[in-house]
């Protein structure tokens, strides 16, 4: 009853064995990735495949946007009015926050060009969704609605409301990738706001954390302490919160403490981002840049 | 045969669009290459009809698409196609849960082989968790084998 399944038989023995063909393969897929490991001509083989996925990409996207839809369709129109009016009042709340914030930039500036300091870094941002995150667990990235479409550039740095999301990788004919803070790759310059320790961030990849590598077991960060981009690097804008202290583990055997940071914008939860696009950039480089992506 | 060959391009592309959705649990992506899963089943359910490099072709397909590197998928899938063909004889005779075992092992070492790939160019290791995607192809498996397309006793 049980035959045979092999894929030649001794019989009919043709072509190589088995074996052999897999080795074949190996070797070329080693070559493969070894060339493409050196020379990254996979990206540019992206440029051209990704037009083709993102229909698809929108197709997929279709049923959470229809969930979404009729969600809010369906939803209760008292709540609505009521969420409206806090709304309303938040808007005004901000937009007395904002004229006392431009009034203290203004003055900020007067206050720096008396001292003969050049103007840090001025920026806009624009809104993107986020189309889908790789399906790749050794890497944490995700794919942003418009590349070269809208001018973006890599290198640019990603932001939502609660903080910085990222860093553009590559960009696309029309999406781009952003990789994220967590990632392996990524150290983002950072100065702790309680005592302004300059820093830099490295991604933990797993657990969605980030850590403060190389700083002495005396340092001074407590639990709860709010990183800030230092701005130093000329890559990211001064001032945008990064991460939450999160833990401290002193080992007087090792030499560095081990800081663990929680990243404060909560990706995973949001479908849009900020793109920020340089106005103007710091016209001195005192400060070299520190690498931000080795990538 | 045509049929048989529409069918097989129709659920690999079904298979890479369901690969595109994630479910997430716990801030651990479960989602298992259904991919691998559909060549596998169709290894399966006729050995003769795919070859070594069929899965090294849809590997080297998938790589063009949504790989880090091009060839991993690709070297992934012809080792997969390997371990299969090792298990075949004992993936025939043996019972329901046993078959799962092995439909375990080809997966866990698809993922292995992955990961050995991964870390060689620096990346960093995804935790323990990382495994569950083995887990959750079997039950995946488990559960298409109660409907009568996808038996595989013949």
């Amino acid at each position: 009853m049980i035959k045979s399944h092999q894929h030649s038989s001794k019989l009919f023995n043709k072509g190589p064995s088995l074996l052999s063909k897999l080795l074949l393969l190996i070797f070329i897929s080693i070559v493969l990735m070894g060339v493409d490991f050196r020379f990254h001509y996979l990206k540019n083989i992206r440029q051209v495949t990704n037009v083709f996925t993102k229909p698809f990409h929108s197709l997929l996207n279709l049923p959470s946007d229809i969930y979404h839809f009729t969600t809010e369709y369906f939803s209760n129109q008292s709540r609505l009015i009521h969420e409206n009016e806090t709304l309303k009042l938040n808007i005004d709340s901000l937009k007395a926050d904002l004229q006392r914030l431009d009034f203290i930039d203004q003055e900020n500036n007067q206050l720096k060009n008396l001292l003969e300091v050049k103007n840090a870094y001025k920026f806009k941002t624009e809104a993107v969704s986020i189309i889908y995150s790789r399906f790749d667990p050794f890497s944490q990235k995700i794919i942003i609605d418009g590349g070269q479409n809208k001018d973006f550039q890599a290198g640019q740095p990603v932001i939502n409301a609660l903080g910085l999301v990222g860093q553009i990788s590559s960009v696309f004919p029309e999406t781009s990738e952003v990789t994220l803070i967590v990632d392996k790759k990524m150290s983002v310059p950072i100065q702790i706001q309680r005592n302004g320790l300059r820093a830099i961030t490295s991604g933990n990849g797993q657990n969605e954390t980030i850590s403060l590598p190389y700083l002495p077991n005396s340092v001074d960060v407590i639990k709860g302490d709010i990183l800030k981009t230092s701005g130093i690097d000329t890559i990211y804008p001064e001032g945008i919160i990064v991460a939450e202290v999160l833990e401290i583990i002193n080992d007087p055997k090792l030499p560095f403490a081990k800081i663990i940071c929680k990243p404060m914008s909560e990706i995973r939860n949001h479908s849009h981002v900020l793109v920020v696009k340089p106005i103007n950039k710091i016209a001195n480089h005192a400060v070299t840049p520190k690498n931000d992506q080795k990538k | 045969m045509i049929k048989k060959n529409k069918l097989f391009f129709i659920s690999l592309i079904i298979a890479s669009m369901i690969n595109l959705i994630h479910i997430n649990i716990f801030n651990t992506d479960l989602t298992p290459d259904f991919i691998l899963l559909t060549l596998i089943f169709w290894f399966f359910k006729n050995p003769n009809a795919v070859s070594i490099s069929t899965f090294w072709l849809v590997g080297l397909i998938t790589d063009i698409f949504m790989g880090d590197l091009l060839g991993q998928h690709a070297l992934t899938y012809a080792s997969c196609y390997f371990i299969a063909q090792y298990f075949i004889n004992k993936i025939m005779l043996n019972n329901k849960h046993q078959k799962l075992l092995y439909i375990f092992l080809i997966f866990l070492s698809a993922q292995i082989i992955m990961l050995i790939i991964n870390l060689t160019h620096d990346l960093h290791y995804p935790g323990l968790s990382y495994y569950l995607q083995s887990i959750t192809a079997v039950f995946i498996w488990h559960a298409l084998s109660k409907f009568r397309f996808f038996k595989l006793d013949r």
